[in-house]
Protein backbone atom coordinates (compact mmCIF):
# COMPACT_ATOMS: atom_id res chain seq x y z
CA UNK A 1 0.00 0.00 0.00
CA UNK A 2 0.89 3.57 -1.15
CA UNK A 3 2.14 5.57 2.02
CA UNK A 4 0.18 9.23 2.45
CA UNK A 5 3.50 11.34 0.88
CA UNK A 6 3.59 8.35 -2.00
CA UNK A 7 -0.47 9.06 -2.48
CA UNK A 8 -0.59 13.17 -2.85
CA UNK A 9 2.59 13.42 -5.00
CA UNK A 10 0.87 10.99 -7.54
CA UNK A 11 -2.51 12.63 -7.10
CA UNK A 12 -0.75 16.40 -7.39
CA UNK A 13 1.07 14.72 -11.01
CA UNK A 14 -2.53 13.43 -12.38
CA UNK A 15 -4.32 16.71 -11.84
CA UNK A 16 -1.33 18.68 -13.33
CA UNK A 17 -1.70 16.56 -16.29
CA UNK A 18 -5.52 16.16 -16.65
CA UNK A 19 -6.43 19.98 -15.02
CA UNK A 20 -4.03 22.04 -15.55
CA UNK A 21 -5.61 25.38 -15.54
CA UNK A 22 -6.98 24.06 -11.52
CA UNK A 23 -5.31 25.50 -8.89
CA UNK A 24 -5.08 22.94 -5.90
CA UNK A 25 -4.27 23.59 -2.97
CA UNK A 26 -3.98 20.77 -0.68
CA UNK A 27 -4.32 16.93 -1.04
CA UNK A 28 -5.71 14.85 2.02
CA UNK A 29 -5.74 11.31 1.92
CA UNK A 30 -7.65 9.21 4.17
CA UNK A 31 -7.40 5.14 4.65
CA UNK A 32 -11.27 4.07 4.73
CA UNK A 33 -13.57 0.87 4.41
CA UNK A 34 -16.30 0.84 1.53
CA UNK A 35 -19.86 0.26 1.83
CA UNK A 36 -18.63 -3.71 1.64
CA UNK A 37 -16.03 -3.75 3.74
CA UNK A 38 -12.79 -3.62 2.08
CA UNK A 39 -9.93 -1.38 1.94
CA UNK A 40 -10.85 1.77 -0.19
CA UNK A 41 -8.63 5.63 0.04
CA UNK A 42 -10.49 8.82 0.12
CA UNK A 43 -8.51 11.62 -1.87
CA UNK A 44 -9.93 15.05 -1.12
CA UNK A 45 -8.53 17.28 -3.11
CA UNK A 46 -8.93 21.03 -2.19
CA UNK A 47 -9.24 23.46 -4.46
CA UNK A 48 -9.50 27.42 -5.35
CA UNK A 49 -13.46 28.46 -5.45
CA UNK A 50 -12.99 29.39 -9.04
CA UNK A 51 -10.80 26.07 -9.89
CA UNK A 52 -14.22 24.09 -8.68
CA UNK A 53 -16.15 25.84 -11.78
CA UNK A 54 -13.34 25.10 -14.17
CA UNK A 55 -13.59 21.48 -13.39
CA UNK A 56 -15.81 19.37 -15.88
CA UNK A 57 -17.34 16.40 -15.50
CA UNK A 58 -14.74 14.71 -17.89
CA UNK A 59 -11.98 16.26 -16.04
CA UNK A 60 -13.08 14.23 -13.18
CA UNK A 61 -14.13 11.02 -14.73
CA UNK A 62 -10.22 11.05 -16.53
CA UNK A 63 -8.59 11.98 -12.77
CA UNK A 64 -10.63 8.86 -11.25
CA UNK A 65 -9.36 6.16 -13.88
CA UNK A 66 -5.79 7.71 -13.99
CA UNK A 67 -6.01 7.89 -10.04
CA UNK A 68 -7.18 4.47 -10.12
CA UNK A 69 -4.58 2.93 -12.27
CA UNK A 70 -1.94 4.83 -11.14
CA UNK A 71 -2.60 3.10 -7.98
CA UNK A 72 -2.76 -0.11 -9.70
CA UNK A 73 0.78 0.17 -11.02
CA UNK A 74 2.08 0.27 -7.49
CA UNK A 75 0.82 -2.71 -6.48
CA UNK A 76 -2.36 -0.79 -4.11
CA UNK A 77 -5.50 -2.17 -5.42
CA UNK A 78 -7.82 -0.04 -3.05
CA UNK A 79 -10.41 1.61 -4.86
CA UNK A 80 -9.92 5.43 -4.87
CA UNK A 81 -12.77 7.87 -3.77
CA UNK A 82 -11.99 11.19 -4.90
CA UNK A 83 -13.52 14.31 -3.09
CA UNK A 84 -13.46 17.75 -4.32
CA UNK A 85 -13.17 20.75 -1.16
CA UNK A 86 -12.38 24.48 -1.25
CA UNK A 87 -10.65 25.36 1.79
CA UNK A 88 -13.76 27.50 2.97
CA UNK A 89 -16.36 24.41 2.88
CA UNK A 90 -13.05 22.36 5.01
CA UNK A 91 -13.37 25.38 7.23
CA UNK A 92 -16.67 25.69 8.03
CA UNK A 93 -17.82 21.76 8.56
CA UNK A 94 -17.30 22.34 12.62
CA UNK A 95 -19.14 25.90 13.00
CA UNK A 96 -22.06 25.52 10.29
CA UNK A 97 -24.95 24.40 10.71
CA UNK A 98 -26.14 21.08 9.22
CA UNK B 1 -44.01 1.48 -17.63
CA UNK B 2 -42.80 5.20 -16.67
CA UNK B 3 -39.19 4.86 -17.10
CA UNK B 4 -36.77 7.55 -15.17
CA UNK B 5 -35.13 9.88 -17.28
CA UNK B 6 -31.12 10.09 -15.89
CA UNK B 7 -31.17 13.50 -17.19
CA UNK B 8 -34.32 14.79 -14.63
CA UNK B 9 -32.46 13.30 -11.55
CA UNK B 10 -29.95 15.23 -12.39
CA UNK B 11 -31.55 18.32 -12.90
CA UNK B 12 -33.31 17.42 -9.38
CA UNK B 13 -29.75 17.27 -8.36
CA UNK B 14 -28.92 20.83 -9.83
CA UNK B 15 -31.97 22.37 -8.17
CA UNK B 16 -31.31 20.89 -4.97
CA UNK B 17 -27.85 23.07 -4.45
CA UNK B 18 -29.21 26.02 -5.07
CA UNK B 19 -29.09 27.64 -1.98
CA UNK B 20 -32.20 28.87 0.15
CA UNK B 21 -31.26 31.42 1.91
CA UNK B 22 -29.77 34.88 2.03
CA UNK B 23 -26.65 33.34 3.72
CA UNK B 24 -25.93 31.27 0.44
CA UNK B 25 -26.48 28.41 2.35
CA UNK B 26 -27.33 25.21 1.35
CA UNK B 27 -28.36 22.44 3.78
CA UNK B 28 -26.81 19.18 4.31
CA UNK B 29 -29.75 17.45 3.32
CA UNK B 30 -29.92 19.14 0.25
CA UNK B 31 -26.52 18.41 -0.43
CA UNK B 32 -27.17 14.73 1.09
CA UNK B 33 -29.89 13.93 -1.56
CA UNK B 34 -28.20 15.41 -4.56
CA UNK B 35 -25.41 13.46 -4.40
CA UNK B 36 -27.88 10.05 -3.98
CA UNK B 37 -29.71 11.71 -7.18
CA UNK B 38 -26.76 11.51 -9.51
CA UNK B 39 -26.19 8.26 -8.15
CA UNK B 40 -29.58 6.95 -9.12
CA UNK B 41 -29.21 8.82 -12.10
CA UNK B 42 -26.29 6.90 -13.51
CA UNK B 43 -28.21 3.03 -12.16
CA UNK B 44 -30.93 3.97 -13.52
CA UNK B 45 -29.35 4.86 -16.77
CA UNK B 46 -27.83 1.08 -16.86
CA UNK B 47 -31.10 -0.29 -15.67
CA UNK B 48 -32.84 0.80 -18.59
CA UNK B 49 -29.83 -0.07 -21.29
CA UNK B 50 -29.70 -3.39 -19.51
CA UNK B 51 -34.04 -4.36 -20.19
CA UNK B 52 -33.64 -2.48 -23.20
CA UNK B 53 -30.71 -4.96 -24.74
CA UNK B 54 -32.53 -8.04 -23.35
CA UNK B 55 -35.85 -7.57 -23.35
CA UNK B 56 -36.73 -4.46 -25.72
CA UNK B 57 -37.36 -1.23 -26.14
CA UNK B 58 -40.65 -1.80 -27.59
CA UNK B 59 -41.33 -4.04 -24.59
CA UNK B 60 -40.79 -1.26 -22.11
CA UNK B 61 -44.68 -1.46 -20.52
CA UNK B 62 -44.93 -5.16 -20.33
CA UNK B 63 -44.09 -7.15 -17.09
CA UNK B 64 -41.32 -8.78 -18.72
CA UNK B 65 -39.46 -5.55 -19.10
CA UNK B 66 -40.22 -4.92 -15.53
CA UNK B 67 -38.73 -8.32 -14.77
CA UNK B 68 -35.56 -7.70 -16.03
CA UNK B 69 -35.17 -3.82 -14.62
CA UNK B 70 -35.71 -4.86 -11.20
CA UNK B 71 -33.52 -8.11 -11.69
CA UNK B 72 -30.23 -6.07 -11.68
CA UNK B 73 -28.70 -5.06 -8.30
CA UNK B 74 -26.69 -2.48 -6.88
CA UNK B 75 -24.15 -5.43 -5.98
CA UNK B 76 -23.68 -7.43 -9.13
CA UNK B 77 -23.39 -4.18 -11.21
CA UNK B 78 -20.58 -2.91 -8.43
CA UNK B 79 -18.65 -6.36 -8.92
CA UNK B 80 -18.55 -5.89 -12.74
CA UNK B 81 -17.51 -2.30 -12.50
CA UNK B 82 -14.59 -3.18 -10.25
CA UNK B 83 -12.98 -5.27 -12.41
CA UNK B 84 -13.44 -3.42 -15.87
CA UNK B 85 -12.17 -0.32 -14.26
CA UNK B 86 -8.76 -1.56 -13.83
CA UNK B 87 -5.74 -1.53 -16.27
CA UNK B 88 -4.97 -4.85 -15.97
CA UNK B 89 -8.38 -6.87 -16.79
CA UNK B 90 -8.70 -10.34 -16.22
CA UNK B 91 -8.79 -12.28 -19.49
CA UNK B 92 -12.36 -14.20 -18.77
CA UNK B 93 -13.66 -10.57 -18.70
CA UNK B 94 -11.64 -8.68 -21.43
CA UNK B 95 -12.49 -11.25 -24.12
CA UNK B 96 -15.72 -10.18 -24.53
CA UNK B 97 -14.84 -6.93 -25.84
CA UNK B 98 -13.49 -5.94 -28.96
CA UNK B 99 -9.62 -6.23 -29.36
CA UNK B 100 -8.27 -2.80 -28.28
CA UNK B 101 -9.97 -3.14 -25.12
CA UNK B 102 -12.79 -1.86 -23.03
CA UNK B 103 -12.55 1.54 -24.18
CA UNK B 104 -12.05 4.77 -22.12
CA UNK B 105 -16.19 5.69 -21.68
CA UNK B 106 -16.77 2.59 -19.94
CA UNK B 107 -14.20 2.03 -18.06
CA UNK B 108 -14.90 6.06 -16.96
CA UNK B 109 -18.61 4.96 -16.52
CA UNK B 110 -17.65 2.09 -14.57
CA UNK B 111 -15.07 3.56 -12.27
CA UNK B 112 -17.71 6.31 -11.35
CA UNK B 113 -20.36 3.95 -10.39
CA UNK B 114 -18.43 2.82 -7.93
CA UNK B 115 -16.88 6.25 -6.84
CA UNK B 116 -20.67 7.17 -6.55
CA UNK B 117 -21.91 4.54 -4.84
CA UNK B 118 -19.29 4.81 -1.92
CA UNK B 119 -20.64 8.32 -1.93
CA UNK B 120 -24.30 8.04 -1.95
CA UNK B 121 -23.63 5.19 1.06
CA UNK B 122 -21.95 8.06 2.88
CA UNK B 123 -24.55 10.66 2.23
CA UNK B 124 -27.42 8.56 3.17
CA UNK B 125 -26.49 6.77 6.21
CA UNK B 126 -23.03 8.04 7.71
CA UNK B 127 -23.75 11.17 9.73
CA UNK B 128 -19.98 11.99 10.20
CA UNK B 129 -19.49 12.72 7.05
CA UNK B 130 -19.71 16.33 6.15
CA UNK B 131 -21.11 16.66 2.46
CA UNK B 132 -19.14 19.51 0.58
CA UNK B 133 -20.64 21.53 -1.84
CA UNK B 134 -17.78 21.33 -4.26
CA UNK B 135 -18.02 17.67 -3.73
CA UNK B 136 -21.36 17.10 -4.71
CA UNK B 137 -21.42 19.52 -7.75
CA UNK B 138 -18.51 17.72 -9.58
CA UNK B 139 -20.71 14.28 -8.71
CA UNK B 140 -23.62 15.70 -10.60
CA UNK B 141 -21.08 16.87 -13.59
CA UNK B 142 -19.33 13.84 -13.52
CA UNK B 143 -22.47 11.31 -13.77
CA UNK B 144 -24.08 13.62 -16.54
CA UNK B 145 -20.53 13.60 -18.11
CA UNK B 146 -20.61 9.38 -17.62
CA UNK B 147 -23.91 9.24 -18.89
CA UNK B 148 -23.28 11.11 -21.98
CA UNK B 149 -20.43 9.19 -22.53
CA UNK B 150 -21.89 5.82 -21.99
CA UNK B 151 -24.81 6.16 -24.38
CA UNK B 152 -22.26 7.55 -27.10
CA UNK B 153 -19.96 4.84 -26.48
CA UNK B 154 -18.64 1.97 -29.23
CA UNK B 155 -22.22 -0.34 -29.59
CA UNK B 156 -20.20 -3.77 -29.70
CA UNK B 157 -18.57 -2.43 -26.05
CA UNK B 158 -21.63 -1.47 -24.11
CA UNK B 159 -23.03 -5.09 -25.52
CA UNK B 160 -20.17 -6.81 -23.64
CA UNK B 161 -20.59 -4.78 -20.64
CA UNK B 162 -24.41 -5.37 -20.51
CA UNK B 163 -23.79 -9.10 -21.07
CA UNK B 164 -21.50 -9.70 -18.51
CA UNK B 165 -23.34 -7.84 -16.29
CA UNK B 166 -26.68 -9.86 -17.10
CA UNK B 167 -24.42 -13.80 -17.51
CA UNK B 168 -20.92 -12.82 -15.14
CA UNK B 169 -18.52 -14.92 -15.85
CA UNK B 170 -17.46 -18.12 -13.16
Amino acid sequence: MMEALELQNLAKKIVRKRMPSVHLDAVLTENTTSSNGESALRITLVLTPESVDAISGEDALKLLVDIRHGLEREGDDRFPIVEYATADDLDGEEDQAA
Amino acid sequence: MAILNPEHLLEQADYLLQARNSLRQVRQADRRRAISSAYYAVFHLTLTAFADEFVGKSERKTVRYALAYRSLDHRALETLCKVISKEQIPVKYSKFFPQNGVGASIQEFAALFIELKEKRTSADYDPSHWIRIADAQTAISSARSAIIRFKASNLSRRKAFLTLLAFPPR
